[in-house]
């Protein structure tokens, strides 16, 4: 192991003690423009640090190969860890002082040692491509910055998300609706359920519903897979229905306003993988 | 066309594959350690090397016949149940097997990849999972044949690399390691386009691109183990061994991620649980 993977671990070490005494990571701290400040800033840094010193041994060490590879593994063992112990919202994760509730194995997304993990691999994805975007081929701006924008859009930006969930009885108008702790917040818009139609195969079971609904006044058509622009960053989601009386739907209204970055980053790398397989293995082959 | 007749078509494909394969391994006399076209075409037996091609080619086309008129009469395609994926991964690995024995020659190569397919034709047609003639609502969407099929693709050309991890470990050899870099940057174009549709379906039918469900959770963590592959290659310092080791580790990421997560204490409230909803 090299001095850096040592640091890196030592990092690691650090982000799960102050996470068994402090608690959950405080993702609503870096609600926007928090968010949007700390990861311009840290990019700023990181490229100022790049200019200024291109071959300090830290820049050399985290745009290298070596900590790519230490990164992204440390990465899926973490996501081994969240894949392989069920998960609880963070406010009912199971109560106690064993080694797993501190760890919050059952909470992985809201521990701080899987914050830093992504963190780590957000800065040698950003150092990498510092070093190497002037002199470096299409297809590995598509891949590797599309995954940053992407990857940093979706980590930002997840302060910023909320659903709502509500309730509308046929010819009922609501203005309010409940998020995951059941606490009643305005929507911000009026939603009113005009007609539902649900459509059934000959044993009974739905093959389909649609629901003909108006928000703040226009008429809008939702069904599964096909929900409605409120807004920017604002989609309506009809998520179930009522199966006794079927004239009462239960709609998501889902704020998620870095949605287009995160978007912009899957359609690049999409581009950067039907690349790769266009160009094939990359030639700096060894063997 | 229904499950029922499913075993005449397999039983003829599996026989042609099985024919092919034995041709193949005791008949193909090449080199097939040699990649060059030159030593390739001199050594070689083209008449061998035709026949066993046509043998695979015609089981493939008796076998596409079956999933074209299953198809048709399901009015949808063939790609919800678990049993329907497993006929189209015995189907794409008998195309990756095809490709990577035009392509390299490995005469043992059609023997493995008709082994596994076989596995998968027998599982269906001793348990096979019939359901309902239409899609339950959250997969009907146009995304849902390209993200599918991409993903089954890119399964079976892994599980090509895979096998010549197994043949690197047993031989100590790293003269597989060219071809497995090939099959993996196949694999990993169509494994990366099958999680990134996903994502974007996912943001379509449930509001966000990426909710860690288990099985978005291991489709990151097999996605990363074969990322953690090219960038090894990229180096000097890794040794063959440690590369198969990665790829072997990748095809068990793989199979966690479409079968065994559904016994991982994790997927009990799995979003990618389709069947019996």
């Amino acid at each position: 192991m090299k001095k850096g993977d040592w640091i890196l671990l030592g990092l690691m070490l650090v982000s799960v003690l102050v996470g068994m005494a402090a608690g959950p990571f405080p993702a609503g701290a870096f609600a926007f423009p928090v968010g949007a400040a700390v990861l311009l800033g840290c990019m700023a840094g990181l490229w100022v640090l790049y200019k200024e010193k291109p071959d300090s041994a830290f820049c050399r060490f985290l745009s290298s190969g070596h900590t790519s590879i230490v990164v992204i593994a440390n990465l899926a063992v973490c996501c081994i860890v969240l894949g392989l112990n069920k998960q609880y919202d963070p406010q009912s994760v199971p109560g106690g002082h064993t080694l797993a509730d501190l760890l919050r194995i059952h909470s992985v997304k809201n521990s701080w040692w899987f914050v830093c993990a992504i963190c780590l691999f957000l800065a040698n994805l950003a150092m990498v491509i510092f070093r190497h975007l002037k002199r470096s081929s299409w297809r590995f701006v598509l891949n590797h910055l599309g995954l940053f924008i992407a990857l940093s859009a979706g980590f930002f930006g997840s302060a910023d998300e909320s659903v709502l969930r509500c309730i509308v009885g046929k010819g009922e108008t609501v203005t309010t609706g409940f998020d995951r702790y059941g606490l009643e917040r305005a929507l911000g818009h009026s939603l009113c359920l005009e007609e539902f139609s649900i459509y059934l195969r000959p044993d009974g079971s739905p093959r389909n519903f649609e629901a003909e609904v108006s928000v703040d006044g226009k008429p809008a058509e939702i069904m599964v897979n096909h929900p409605y622009a409120a807004g920017f960053g604002e989609d309506v989601y009809l998520v179930d229905y009522d199966k006794n009386s079927n004239d009462v739907c239960v709609f998501e209204i889902v704020r998620q306003p870095w949605k287009y970055l995160e978007c912009f980053g899957i359609v690049m790398m999409m581009a950067g993988a039907a690349l790769m397989f266009v160009q094939g293995a990359a030639k700096r082959r060894v063997r | 066309m229904s499950w029922d007749v499913f075993w005449m078509f397999a039983s003829v494909a599996v026989c042609l594959w099985v024919a092919a394969s034995a041709l193949a391994l005791f008949f193909d006399k090449g080199d097939h350690g040699d990649h060059s076209r030159k030593a390739y075409g001199s050594r070689f037996s083209s008449r061998i090397r035709t026949l066993v091609i046509s043998l695979i080619t015609v089981g493939l086309i008796v076998y596409a016949s079956f999933i074209v008129g299953f198809w048709i009469s399901l009015g949808r395609p063939p790609l919800r149940t678990t049993g329907e994926t497993r006929l189209w991964y015995s189907f794409f690995m008998m195309i990756s097997a095809l490709i990577t024995y035009c392509r390299w020659g490995y005469r043992w190569i059609p023997s493995f990849s008709t082994l596994v397919a076989t596995v998968f034709v027998c599982l269906n047609l001793f348990k096979p999972e019939i359901h309902d003639e239409s899609l339950m609502p959250a997969l009907q969407s146009w995304w849902f044949i390209p993200h599918v099929s991409v993903y089954i693709f890119s399964y079976s050309v892994l599980a090509c690399a895979f096998l010549l991890a197994i043949a690197g470990m047993v031989k100590r050899s790293d003269r597989f390691l060219e071809p497995a870099d090939t099959l993996v940057y196949i694999g990993i174009c169509f494994l990366s386009l099958g999680m990134l549709s996903g994502s974007l379906w996912a943001k379509q039918a449930w509001g966000n691109y990426w909710n860690w469900d288990p099985k978005e959770t291991w489709a990151a963590i097999t996605w990363c183990i074969y990322l953690i592959y090219i960038h090894a290659r990229l180096r000097k310092k890794q040794s063959a061994t440690a590369l198969y080791i990665l790829l072997i580790a990748g095809f068990i990421g793989l199979q966690l991620c479409w079968w065994g997560v559904n016994y991982l204490p994790s997927a009990q409230e799995s979003m990618h649980t389709y069947i019996n909803n």
